[in-house]
């Protein structure tokens, strides 16, 4: 890909990104509202937030939050580049771990009680996510012969075909990422709970703004993630989305969340025994392809 | 008449002995200072210089009269092993003393057979991976000797029971940096096994140097166990003789340039391999290097974890070729995967931080371990800048753990909350180590890159990746709940106003320093130091094969330091303005420091405290499984050297 098309990828990215992440956030809340017989916020209601906690009274714990959530920020947008603009799968899954490593730092900051146990599970969602990203990053290594994601779109081999167990283990990952039940181990969009708001708590103001547009990132550089694995079928990973999205909101209603050991267990074992063993069986056979 | 190289060689290898024997006859502290200035200056220069050299052209050199000092260095050898089995009398120690006889034995036999026969036509060589070991131990060993002048000031001061055995304590780390230049200078492979003794010898002594119980029994542990390796090493060695060959086996240029089939030689590698692994603290060795905790910090961070350890995995790397393709390699990749893994995840259970640090030396040279034994090129690359990574960042993790347990005594992780304000340059340095043990885009992940690409490409490389997946994932979590604990707002009074010695800030700075200029000269390691090293010695090798050093990428990763450091500057200069308010304690009874106040008037301080994971991660959850596997993983090892089975 050349420079100049990659920084117009890059600009573009960095403007429609948050606003997709936003919308998804919006409509989230709104059909959670109706599954719940609410009606719910107006669907635009996390960008009035976000511009309503920029305004806000500059506060904070530990002053290093500010430079710490800016980091969380910055990196995660970063990361989001690599990846649209064909860069290379591994440095991405660095960015994003380096990334929450930001957050993490951020609520350790503040040295309170709920804010460091919003932490420690954040560190423990990490930990539980990386093995996932690093099987992704050497299972698109193993169809394409690179870590670079322009090379998997100039493969014949199809992610979903060739990775279907890699596909599982990440799309639990997603639903541990985006804190729905019933991974909301380290947060969720409700305070009325134990953990308070958890990795956020300590947040305000702006540092909580720029969290939260980090997580619009987030949402579209994991769904652009499950979108890789449709190289060759885009059309039918839109329905794809869509079945995954409306799944991911059922589940988030039905289940109750679970204590962290059962998320590290649950993702751990689906992680082991589909991801792990696809790629075994890739090994084994993928020579035959 | 001497050649500048070899006066260079002879430097090293003399001026440390030399100056132990020095340190171990002064007395008074200023010689002492004086003493360990200057002959650290002159190693630093020597070794310097004979890099610059080796860089320009590989050196080998001969000396005439070798016979004469092998036979020196076998007396060497026998009085190290009298030394440990008059010891193990001493303390009643039976295992060491049985092992130290049949080591004694051994090496009485090895003489014996080999006798007219030792004869190497190089005596030293030194080429692109000999380099980065000496730079590691010139410049990384003096200056944790030179750190060792302040901090056993203070360690007398704080530990006032331990007799102060400063003479003995300084001339042995001095001889031990002799020895290693020895393992890493020598072609043959019996003064290389003199050296390896004499390393044992000065771990064993320098772990006991509190002699209290607790260290007198990790001492005699580490030395039983080590000696099993040199057992190894010593039968390695008596089966080489038994090889016809037109090259003399007995050197590592023999070994390295063996005409027939590597399936002849599987025996002594799996023996070598095992030597190595001893050595390397790996599983299921491990217990020696946490137990060697015990020894004054500057031990921990010379011995256990910059230089001795790394000897194993030096040999390993060094016979890296001869493992690529042989199962004996891929099973010991497979231990040291193992290894890595198991490791990491004990780790996670601890809280004193030189144990953390211990095991996190023992996961990282299980990786090295992994791509020495994968054995391909990619691997190499990725085994050398571990180790020099690691290296660096360890030995200044160490320190700094070392000058703050002074400082607020304690080594416990869950004491250095908030430490960036109480120690703000000690813990600057920290911070700066522990990044640069995981974080992107400092160099050890540069390096997990490198085996994860060459682990893509290795036999049964499925496996491997998916440990190292997992194991990265453990050190994920035991890093930045480290990490998180020094970024803390202070609940607790800063310390007293405390001063650093010179002696120590000094070390601490530069390493901080190195461990950032390899970060970002690691494309000139790459390409300068390994590239020409793997052409010597894979006939078909492709240097840029791998991505990880395709142009797009190294800029991405530079790009990523560059928002680091725009970060940094924006958290020094950035505007600070806003309001720090107490967090967020459910509302009631909260004061505006942050703490509960109780019914009867008591303040409360709200106390937090880090995850670890015991039930799952703890050593008596973990240790023993891992034994087993390990035992049994060194079990097949052996059998299938003995079987001689290629891929």
């Amino acid at each position: 890909m050349n420079v100049l098309l990659a920084i117009i990828v890059a600009i573009a990215f960095v403007i429609i990104a948050p606003l997709l992440g936003g919308l998804f956030m919006g409509c989230d809340r709104v059909l959670t509202a109706r599954m719940q017989s609410r009606v719910g916020p107006p669907i635009l209601q996390p960008f009035y937030d976000v511009a309503k906690l920029w305004h806000k009274e500059k506060a904070f714990n530990n002053p290093v939050e500010t430079i710490f959530t800016t980091a969380y920020l910055v990196l995660m947008v970063l990361s989001g580049v690599m990846f649209t603009t064909g860069g290379n799968i591994l440095l991405m899954v660095f960015a994003l771990a380096l990334a929450h490593t930001f957050l993490i730092l951020a609520a350790y900051a503040a040295n309170a009680p709920f804010s460091h146990i919003g932490a420690e599970r954040e560190l423990l969602s990490v930990m539980i996510t990386e093995p996932v990203l690093i099987l992704i990053a050497a299972g698109f290594y193993m169809i394409s012969g690179s870590f670079q994601v322009i090379d998997l779109f100039k493969t014949d081999g199809s992610g979903i075909i060739l990775l279907p167990g890699i596909f599982v283990a990440l799309c639990f990952v997603i639903l541990l990422r985006l804190r729905k039940s019933p991974y909301d181990i380290s947060t969720s969009e409700h305070a009325h709970q134990e953990l308070v708001k958890g990795v956020t708590t300590s947040f305000s103001g702006r540092n909580l703004a720029k969290v939260e547009i980090a997580h619009w990132f987030e949402i579209v550089i994991l769904v652009s993630l499950a979108i890789l694995f449709f190289t060759h079928l885009l059309v039918f990973s839109a329905i794809m989305i869509i079945v995954c999205f409306s799944l991911l909101l059922i589940i988030d209603n039905v289940f109750p969340r679970v204590t962290w050991k059962m998320t590290m267990k649950s993702i751990w074992l689906i992680t082991l025994f589909l991801g792990v063993l696809n790629l075994v069986l890739l090994g084994i056979f993928g020579v035959l392809l | 008449m001497y050649s500048p190289e070899l006066i260079a060689i002879l430097i090293l290898l003399l001026v440390p002995v030399c100056a132990a024997i020095l340190l171990a006859v002064c007395k008074p502290d200023i010689i002492r200072n004086i003493l360990v200035g200057i002959s650290s200056v002159i190693i630093i220069g020597t070794s310097l210089f004979l890099a610059w050299n080796a860089w320009l052209a590989p050196i080998s050199v001969t000396i005439e009269n070798a016979e004469w000092i092998s036979t020196l260095l076998f007396i060497v050898e026998l009085a190290i092993s009298l030394v440990i089995l008059g010891l193990s009398l001493k303390y009643r120690k039976v295992l060491p003393m049985i092992l130290a006889s049949v080591q004694l034995v051994l090496l009485i036999i090895l003489e014996v057979y080999s006798a007219g026969r030792t004869h190497v036509s190089q005596t030293f060589v030194v080429n692109d991976l000999s380099l980065v070991m000496i730079l590691i131990i010139g410049i990384i060993g003096t200056l944790i000797c030179v750190y060792a002048l302040g901090y056993m000031k203070d360690y007398h001061n704080h530990q006032t029971g331990v007799p102060n055995r400063k003479r003995y304590f300084f001339a042995l780390m001095f001889l031990f940096l002799s020895a290693m230049f020895g393992i890493v200078l020598s072609n043959s492979l019996m003064w290389i096994l003199c050296a390896w003794e004499i390393t044992t010898l000065c771990s064993f002594l320098l772990i006991g140097y509190s002699k209290t119980p607790e260290a007198v029994t990790n001492s005699f542990r580490a030395v039983w166990m080590n000696i099993i390796g040199g057992i190894a090493f010593t039968l390695a060695l008596i089966y080489l003789l038994y090889i016809p060959s037109p090259v003399n086996l007995l050197s590592v240029t023999g070994m390295l340039s063996y005409p027939g089939s590597a399936a002849a030689l599987t025996i002594p590698l799996a023996l070598i391999a095992l030597a190595g692994l001893t050595k390397a603290a790996q599983m299921p060795f491990s217990t020696w290097l946490t137990g060697a905790m015990v020894a004054p910090t500057p031990v921990s961070a010379l011995l256990h974890s910059s230089t001795m350890v790394k000897a194993g995995v030096y040999i390993l790397v060094l016979f890296a070729p001869l493992f690529a393709h042989t199962w004996v390699g891929v099973i010991l990749a497979l231990i040291g995967a193992f290894t890595f893994l198991a490791t990491s995840a004990l780790a996670i259970s601890q809280s004193n931080a030189k144990k953390v640090l211990a095991y996190s030396t023992i996961a990282n040279l299980g990786l090295i371990t992994a791509c020495a034994g994968i054995g391909t090129p990619e691997a190499v690359t990725a085994a050398i800048l571990l180790i020099i990574f690691h290296a660096v960042a360890k030995a200044l993790l160490f320190l700094c753990v070392g000058a703050v347990e002074h400082k607020i005594g304690s080594k416990d992780i869950e004491d250095m909350d908030g430490l960036l304000v109480r120690l703000p340059l000690l813990a600057t340095m920290m911070i700066i180590g522990i990044c640069g043990m995981y974080l992107a885009p400092f160099g050890m992940l540069i390096s997990k890159w490198a085996a994860l690409e060459a682990f893509l490409t290795a036999p049964l490389g499925v496996v491997f990746v998916s440990i190292l997946a997992f194991g990265s994932a453990f050190t994920i979590f035991f890093w930045t709940k480290w990490l998180g604990k020094l970024f803390m707002r202070m609940n607790k009074p800063p310390a007293e106003k405390v001063t650093l010695h010179f002696s120590e800030k000094l070390p601490v700075v530069v390493l901080g320093v190195l461990v950032i200029a390899c970060c970002i000269g690691f494309p000139a390691i790459v390409f300068g130091v390994i590239n020409p090293y793997l052409d010597t010695h894979y006939p078909f090798f492709v240097p840029g094969g791998m991505e990880l050093f395709s142009f797009d990428n190294v800029a991405m990763i530079g790009l990523m330091g560059i928002i680091i450091v725009l970060l940094v500057l924006g958290a020094l200069f950035g505007s600070k303005a806003g309001k720090t308010l107490p967090p967020y304690l459910s509302g009631c009874a909260v004061d505006r420091e942050g703490r509960f106040l109780g019914s009867l008037g008591v303040y409360k301080e709200a106390q937090t405290s880090n995850y670890y994971l015991e039930e799952y991660c703890g050593e008596a959850k973990l240790l023993k499984p891992s034994w087993v596997i390990s035992i049994i993983l060194i079990i097949i090892m052996l059998g299938i050297g003995i079987l001689g089975v290629m891929i």
